[in-house]
């Protein structure tokens, strides 16, 4: 009578963990209590054991739990009741998708910057190893200032006149007078990062 | 990490934040599979610690969720667990800066006049 009753208690905390927990442990957890018992273990204290395994189980935080909960709240929230109209809905969702939109778009306009940063470090290094013994202080510094001729690989070799030149050959215009001009877009930086860069970190006549 | 598998970061202690029952429980598994309640009696055994089954059940899911343990397929409602390589090279990591600990804890009570 008392091992029936410890058994229906500890079944019972056994039913505090998750849906999940229980298709897979349960039952062994149930066959395991009872061989405790057998053992001269308190019903008490399995079933306190089990109880805080419980919890545990229940409060640890999990990513899939947590975009789980995420999506069934969302899914709350969106589906149209009684109460709430359907354009609120649909203003919410069309809110949602402007700040995804803005911040892609951030994400977008950042491109190009961090493009300049890894190049313009890149053509620092570049001429720094290739050319040091070669040419003189001043095309060293040149170089390091724009960024961009050390990656076309003409500063240690022709010094800044040749970095113009062969810039000039390939149709880019690396040496502007005035104002540095904005980035135009992704695709240029991506795919020619350093004639870009060139344009918006020098900004001056050479 | 946030709970990840365990990666094979040289000398890289993961157990040192699994708690001491993961750790028991991998030490009972080194010689072989076995299931809740022989893992309850062998660590009871070995060390003298009373594992209740809802730590066990814990600290088995973490063990299994890190790689360092895997489970076997069931007999009689029993499902067998066993040391997996990683969790082997991991105790092996763990053991060894116990005993690195526990060796400079000797020394410093001897040269200490306790």
């Amino acid at each position: 009578m008392e091992d029936s009753r410890a058994a229906r208690v500890v079944q019972a905390v056994l039913r505090c963990y998750p849906t999940r927990w229980r298709r897979r442990h349960g039952d062994e957890a149930a066959e395991l209590a009872t061989l405790l018992m057998r053992d001269g273990t308190s019903a008490g204290s399995i079933a306190w054991s089990y109880l805080v395994g419980a919890m545990r189980e229940r409060l640890t935080p999990r990513p899939s739990r947590l975009l789980g909960a995420m999506a069934a709240a969302a899914q709350e929230w969106v589906a149209a009741r009684p109460g709430r109209r359907l354009s609120t809905v649909a203003a919410t969702v069309l809110a949602a998708v402007c700040l995804l939109g803005v911040s892609a778009g951030m994400l977008a306009s950042a491109g190009p910057a961090r493009a300049a940063s890894t190049s313009q470090a890149r053509g620092h290094g570049s001429v720094a190893s290739t050319s040091q013994a070669a040419d003189p202080p001043g095309v060293h510094g040149a170089a390091g200032v724009h960024g961009a001729a050390g990656v076309h690989g003409a500063a240690g070799v022709h010094g800044a006149a040749g970095v113009h030149g062969a810039a000039e050959e390939r149709g880019h215009s690396q040496c502007r007078s005035g104002a540095p001009e904005l980035v135009p877009g992704v695709l240029p930086a991506v795919g020619r990062p350093q004639v870009i860069i060139g344009v918006v970190g020098h900004g001056q006549s050479c | 990490m946030a709970e990840g598998r365990w990666d094979d970061r040289a000398g890289h202690d993961v157990l040192r934040r699994v708690g001491e029952a993961s750790v028991l429980i991998l030490i009972s598994l080194a010689d072989g599979p076995k299931h809740g309640y022989a893992l309850i009696q062998d660590i009871k055994e070995l060390a003298d610690v009373e594992l209740g089954p809802g730590t066990l059940y814990g600290a088995l899911d973490r063990l299994e969720r890190l790689g360092l343990i895997e489970p076997l397929p069931a007999a009689n409602r029993r499902h067998p667990y066993r040391i997996t390589v990683p969790g082997a090279a991991a105790l092996r990591v763990h053991l060894d800066s116990v005993e690195r600990v526990s060796a400079a804890g000797r020394l410093r009570l001897q040269l200490g006049d306790i």
